[in-house]
């Protein structure tokens, strides 16, 4: 899962041996999830 | 649209109507009610959403399964009256 | 049975139906708002979404948009000959792709079909800030109001008994004419006449003000003022003629399947 860090806007891919969240490059600790690049099917209901 | 005869004798039927609502069959009861031959037609929808409605018909001794055919043709003659007195009015 | 027609736009139908039943009517209304097929968004396909709704919230609002369509050139999609996989007589495609900013409204989307459009094109969907981007497929496929309200036709459909108003011995008070709240009383010479006698709501307050009980309030068990409205998808006339239809082919159905019972 690509995840996004909100200060250096780079993809980060989350290192789940380190205890915690953080981006590996500016090590900046918000990330966000962004959209799959994949159709999403929805029911109009 | 589905039919199964819950009880039968000679005068008198219930049938379930799969998937029908009161739109046909509260029709299909004035229908049946204005036949001489029915003593009594009703309808009943166990509950609202979830059941189909069975449909009860006694008469006075007439072939029931022939009364509710020709009530059925009744609403479909009122029907086409319908379709054809509006056809012919919205013309206008 | 004989109808006399008020009022027929393409959105809108009054009409005094007389000689009916009650039950009849009521099919009628009931056939209006649940049986009458049209075309509906039924599956959004969210290729991009990056406004303020969520794509749920956004196929939700595609869904119940009014779609303009000849629907009989549809079909159900489980009665249709590819098996309800989908096919060009059981479903069109509706394809809607903006940017930012601006308001995304019914009539930026495009159809596959050119018979096959929003009955409204100022319906808006979502309001884009800058950056904001949607790109959505939506499939619209054929069913009826019993189903989900967004494939209702007729939409605010009702009668009432045609109402009778007879006014006896008098003595031109005009209390009547003050308290009825349609206003369908007038004062002429020394006598109270009616003048829109279908708008009468059947109050009774003017038989209830009245010193003398020179008026009378009935209605006519056999005659019903209808109205329906369609959101669109077809005229009003089609939808009456449709819903006639409809109870036809289901008493119809009837009749075949007790044919076979013997």
């Amino acid at each position: 899962m690509v995840y996004k860090c909100t200060r250096c806007k780079r993809a980060v891919e989350i290192d789940y041996q380190y205890s915690g969240i953080r981006c590996p490059y500016c090590g900046h600790r918000i990330l966000v999830k962004e959209r799959p690049v994949l159709v999403k099917r929805v029911k109009a209901e | 649209m589905e039919l199964t005869i819950v009880n039968k004798t000679e005068n008198e039927i219930s049938i379930k109507v799969v998937g029908e609502t009161h739109t046909l069959l509260n029709t299909l009861k004035t229908a049946l009610l204005n036949n001489k031959h029915v003593e009594i037609a009703s309808y009943d929808i166990k509950h609202t959403t979830i059941s189909d409605p069975i449909l009860f018909v006694r008469t006075d001794g007439a072939d029931p399964i022939a009364i509710i055919k020709k009530a059925a043709n009744e609403v479909i003659k009122e029907c086409d009256e319908f379709i054809e007195i509006f056809t012919k009015k919205a013309k206008d | 049975m004989d109808i006399d027609i008020i009022e027929l736009s393409e959105r809108k139908a009054r009409f005094v139906l007389s000689g009916v039943s009650a039950s009849f009517a009521n099919a009628l209304r009931r056939s209006t708002l649940a049986e009458v097929p049209v075309l509906a968004i039924d599956d959004v396909n969210i290729y991009d979404n990056t406004s303020v709704l969520f794509d749920e919230q956004l196929a939700l609002r595609l869904g119940l948009i009014p779609l303009k369509a000849n629907a009989k050139n549809y079909n159900y999609p489980e009665e249709c000959s590819c098996g309800g996989l989908g096919c060009a007589s059981c479903q069109v495609s509706l394809t809607l792709s903006a940017e930012g900013p601006k308001i995304v409204h019914a009539g930026d989307m495009v159809s596959t079909d050119p018979d096959v459009r929003p009955a409204d094109s100022s319906i808006p969907i979502v309001e884009l800030k800058e950056k904001h981007k949607v790109v959505v497929e939506a499939v619209a496929r054929l069913g009826t109001g019993r189903k989900h309200s967004k494939w209702q036709a007729g939409v605010a459909g009702g009668y009432k008994n045609m109402p009778i108003l007879i006014i006896g011995d008098c003595d031109t008070c005009g209390k009547c004419v003050e308290v009825c709240p349609r206003k369908i009383l007038k004062l002429e010479g020394n006598r109270v006449k009616v003048t829109e006698i279908i708008e009468c709501s059947l109050c009774k307050l003017c038989e209830k003000t009245c010193d003398m009980n020179a008026i009378k309030v009935s209605d006519d068990p056999e005659s019903f003022v209808m109205t329906f409205e369609t959101s669109g998808n077809i005229t009003a006339s089609e939808l009456a003629i449709e819903a006639a239809g409809s109870i036809k082919k289901r008493a119809g159905q009837l009749v075949e399947i007790l044919e076979t019972l013997g």
